[in-house]
């Protein structure tokens, strides 16, 4: 083997080197895998524990419940906002206030866009 | 359940990143059978994934998941009772599609010429760039077996390519 050979064979292959696109490929690898039985057993438990849930909120007629502590909260929040006592405070800490309020919202909504 | 979706994520990477070498190799060692290389190239993936916990991390990724692949296609070979058959079927159908003499040499019709071991050590090392040492990890043998596989098979590959005016074209 020469040296004139060792690169006509090398540049045989690489000329001939196949490069393959995956055209779902690793898809379809993926779902052949096998699933862990204890993912099959969560959700099986799941499926169990929200189908009770179900039906125990259709025979204790529950939404009726959850209407009225709805209600209930809401007329509290209403009571409890009107019954604020500003007098105590001056505009300048009433605007510092909201300002506060508006800048620590944009900060969480800029983390949660990150 | 986080951590299995965790590694399902992880292995869909790795999967991406390795399926054109994988495929690649077998289509090789087919002679240019796609369907069969990729119910291979499946299976070898299906396996590193139950068997990711196995790998030491003493040889790199690549190296341990060839060896899984010519471990699958040792045993396909085994198992198939009419391989060289196959093979030349194979290699006839696409010489019969490819009949314009202006075409480039095939591949798969060069690699015909080879036996096994010296068509997978010679593509390992001439296509994948893998070194005589991991060729030898990846197959099993010794290195100095590699190395007289490679001489034999570039050898026969060399002779081919120049009786079929290869060397004149360059």
């Amino acid at each position: 083997m020469t040296e004139r050979d060792d690169d006509l064979l090398k540049h045989f292959f690489e000329e001939h080197k196949q490069e393959l696109t995956d055209n779902g490929f690793s898809a379809q690898v993926m779902k052949k895998l096998p699933r862990s039985p204890i993912q099959t057993y969560n959700r099986l438990w799941t499926f169990f524990c929200c189908m009770v849930g179900l039906a125990f909120i259709l025979f204790t007629r529950g939404w009726e419940l959850a209407i009225q502590v709805a209600r209930n909260a809401g007329v509290l929040f209403f009571d409890a906002l009107l019954g604020v006592n500003l007098s105590g405070f001056t505009p300048l800490v009433l605007f510092g206030g909201m300002l506060t309020i508006i800048g620590v919202t944009i900060y969480n909504l800029s983390l949660l866009k990150d | 359940m986080a951590a299995e979706q965790h590694n399902r994520k992880a292995f869909n990477e790795l999967v991406v990143r390795y399926q054109s070498p994988i495929r690649r190799f077998f289509l090789n060692q087919t002679l240019g059978n796609e369907a069969l290389s990729d119910d291979l190239a499946q299976d070898t993936f299906v396996k590193a994934y139950l068997n990711i916990t196995k790998f030491r991390g003493d040889a790199s990724f690549s190296t341990w998941l060839y060896r899984i692949a010519y471990n699958v296609f040792y045993d396909s070979t085994r198992n198939s009772k009419h391989t060289e058959d196959l093979e030349t079927a194979e290699v006839s159908r696409r010489n019969a599609e490819n009949s314009d003499t202006t075409v480039s040499l095939d591949i798969y019709a060069a690699l015909n010429t080879l036996n096994n071991y010296e068509r997978t050590c010679l593509t390992l090392q001439l296509m994948e760039g893998q070194p005589i040492d991991k060729i030898a990890e990846i197959m099993g043998m010794a290195a100095g077996t590699v190395k007289s596989h490679l001489f034999r098979g570039k050898d026969k590959m060399t002779r081919y390519l120049k009786e079929n005016g290869y060397d004149r074209k360059r």
